[in-house]
């Protein structure tokens, strides 16, 4: 198990799923590299988040209730202040063509929910945050 | 000069304006030439009156010609008309010129050519052809005047020098020549935004048409229905399904003639039923709906199982009325729809549930729980097996679903089968060797195939998983090659091979809830999945096995036929 050496503030994550078992899974996942994580249950709640805390990443879902994954995407990027904020969505379906219209909208990464291990998605957190990846 | 007219508009304008220019040379010619004749006898005036005649009627006759042929030009349909339009021009100023135009009426004559303007030209135009003839007209009148550059034989009326009569008859007529210029205009505009009202209505009324034959036409029941409930439309399907006729149920409330029982029989009151849900609601919550287990009482006292689509009719924010698409749910049509649609919402229902299984088997395996003994790891490992096998078979119904509904969308190019061979390769390769097992690639020539190469690298990457399960040793072989006119990729096994019986039963789609005969694991699905896929794709699959020697499938493609392109992608 490692934990993140970093005496610094720790990293924000903001976790946006509507199903708990989910965000369960991925803020144990987070949690392992020392990150504070944050989450939230619907597109709105995403939107005040980022808006009171300021996250340094998100992980969002695309199935969102009240405003989709793709309706925050757009809303973020709109915004000169939260457009810089590195943002994975994830979804449940290894669905080509959702993917490749989140990441037009300006995703930086994807994960699939159940399907992309537990270390790569640790990876691809730490990549987007400039940490040395983990291989163990 | 601009003209807001087609060629075809221009050329039936152009067959109109000669038409015309017959009737009015006849009448105007003869009743003027006639009595001058009569009085005058062939004198100088007669003779030249019968040779401006005599000319128009041949230019005329040209003309005629011409609007018969067919030209592919613009320019020359504008031309055509142009000429028309100067010929008048021509005719009046001589016709004028000779009769010594002192008269007002004369100028009348130049009433055709600003006419016929309106018929061809945009409203330049039609102002341009009217000054020029208000000018030509004064033009005449004061050479007339002056007595100059007027070489004719015609004795000028004493009228002529007369300062008065010649000052009001320039400003009359040139009056009168541009106010009709004013009025042709105005006319053309009304004419020319009639036709085009005409023949917006006319498209409109050819889309209803054609909407209305559509719905008549389709294979399920339909009904319309007002903002009151009020029956607007049914189709023949109603009538056939409903055993009624579109007389008595027309303007009918729905509540009347759609009695709608729940799935134990007993009525639903109209105001709680879906149909009347739908029309009260606000255009922003009305969304479409979708019944099943319910029924219609038949006229004669029956019952009709029914699945019924609702679709409200939303014009400016207003819901304006529904439409109800049903067809007989006792249909074995329809019941193999509801079953697509059903285990397409299995499929996926499901993959929720098995995603969170492994995430939380994931999440322990990689030691975030802390760490585990050999027993607890080799169960999280047989669990997170089950947990990916029930996860393909999700994604496996779902597919097959999709396939049913004929949405699966097929993306035909060419491909290469030796980069298929090499993408699968590269993606088994070391869970091969894991397993104790060669991979062997035998390929001796580029094949460049037609078909979707993402699909059929999850084909081909299927029937090797299906290898590598039933392979204890021995060599699994991707093959391509040519062979007729087709492109063949072979995966072969050493495996423990099929039975007759098993090979037979491969890619039957029963197969996906009995098993395959005497097998383990459901990999029916797949390979009947495969099959369809490749159909799809306009190829064939077949199996060959030997129990206990291995086994051989065989997908063939279509060739691609363009020469050249085959050498781009090979690689030994």
């Amino acid at each position: 198990m490692t934990t993140s050496a970093n005496s610094d503030k720790a990293k924000t994550i903001l976790l946006a799923d509507d199903e708990l078992p989910f965000r369960q899974i991925y803020r144990d996942i987070l949690r392992l590299d020392g990150y504070k994580v944050l989450e939230a249950e619907d597109g709105e709640e995403v939107l005040k988040m980022v808006e009171a805390e300021a996250p340094d990443l998100i992980l969002l879902d695309i199935i969102l209730p009240r405003l989709s994954g793709f309706d925050v995407l757009t809303k973020l990027k709109e915004s000169s202040k939260t457009k810089n904020i590195p943002v994975i969505v994830y979804s449940i379906l290894n669905d080509k063509p959702e993917i490749e219209r989140a990441m037009k909208l300006g995703a930086n990464d994807f994960t699939i929910k159940g399907l992309t291990p537990a270390l790569e998605v640790r990876n691809k957190v730490r990549a987007l945050l400039n940490e040395e990846p983990v291989t163990e | 000069m601009p003209t807001p007219y087609s060629n075809s508009e221009l050329l039936e304008r152009v067959r109109w304006y000669i038409k015309i220019r017959w009737s009015i040379l006849f009448m105007v010619a003869i009743p003027t030439i006639t009595p001058q004749f009569i009085q005058q006898g062939p004198n100088q005036q007669v003779r030249s009156n019968l040779m401006i005649f005599g000319g128009a009627l041949l230019i005329n006759a040209v003309f005629f010609g011409l609007s018969r042929l067919h030209f592919k030009q613009h320019l020359v349909y504008i031309a055509l008309a142009s000429a028309q339009v100067t010929l008048d021009m021509t005719i009046a100023a001589t016709a004028v010129f000779t009769n010594g135009g002192i008269e007002s009426r004369s100028s009348l004559l130049f009433v055709l050519p600003i006419l016929m303007c309106g018929a061809f030209l945009g409203r330049v135009g039609i102002y341009v052809t009217g000054v020029v003839a208000a000018s030509l007209y004064g033009l005449i009148l004061t050479l007339d005047y002056y007595n100059i550059l007027i070489p004719r034989n015609i004795a000028a009326p004493a009228l002529h020098r007369d300062n008065v009569y010649f000052f009001r008859s320039v400003f009359f007529s040139v009056t009168v020549l541009l106010a009709i210029t004013v009025v042709t205009d105005f006319v053309a505009r009304l004419i020319r935004h009639r036709t085009q009202l005409a023949e917006e209505l006319k498209g409109v009324q050819t889309e209803q048409a054609k909407t209305m034959a559509i719905l008549r036409g389709v294979g399920s029941a339909l009904v319309s229905v007002d903002r009151h409930g009020r029956i607007e439309m049914v189709n023949e399907m109603f009538e056939h399904l409903m055993k009624t006729s579109r007389q008595q149920v027309i303007g009918q409330p729905i509540s009347d003639a759609l009695q709608l029982l729940d799935s134990h029989g007993q009525p639903v009151p109209f105001a709680t039923s879906a149909i009347a849900q739908l029309l009260n609601q606000t255009a922003t919550d009305a969304a479409p709906d979708f019944l099943s287990d319910y029924y219609l009482r038949l006229p004669d006292g029956g019952q009709l199982p029914i699945m019924a689509h609702l679709s409200p009719v939303v014009i400016d924010q207003n819901v304006i009325g529904l439409v109800m698409v049903f067809d007989d749910a006792s249909n074995p049509k329809a019941v193999q729809q509801l079953k697509t649609n059903f285990v397409a919402m299995v499929a996926h229902q499901l993959k929720t549930p098995i995603s969170e299984i492994k995430g939380f088997v994931d999440n322990m395996l990689s030691g975030i729980t802390g760490q585990l003994n050999a027993k607890q790891q080799d169960y999280l490992e047989r669990i997170q097996e089950v947990a990916n096998r029930c996860n393909k078979l999700a994604a496996y119904l779902l597919d097959l679903a999709i396939l049913e509904h004929g949405k699966l969308a097929v993306g035909l190019k060419p491909t290469s089968l030796n980069n298929v061979l090499a993408n699968v390769a590269h993606i088994f390769g070391e869970r091969i060797t894991q397993r104790g097992l060669k991979l062997e690639i035998k390929q001796t020539e580029p094949v460049m195939v037609v078909a979707d190469s993402d699909m059929l690298v999850e084909i081909v990457s299927n029937l090797v998983g299906n290898s590598i399960a039933y392979s204890q040793k021995g060599t699994i072989t991707l093959a391509a090659h040519t062979e007729g006119g087709y492109g063949t990729i072979e995966v072969s096994d050493e495996g423990k091979g099929m039975s007759e019986e098993q090979l037979s039963a491969l890619f039957h789609k029963e197969t996906i809830l009995t098993g395959i005969p005497g097998s383990e694991s459901g990999t029916g699905l797949g390979l009947y999945l495969a099959s369809e896929l490749i159909r799809l794709q306009h190829g064939k699959i077949t199996a060959k096995s030997t129990p206990g020697t291995g086994t051989t499938i065989t997908i063939k493609l279509p060739l691609h036929k363009e020469k050249g392109s085959n050498n781009d992608n090979f690689s030994q």
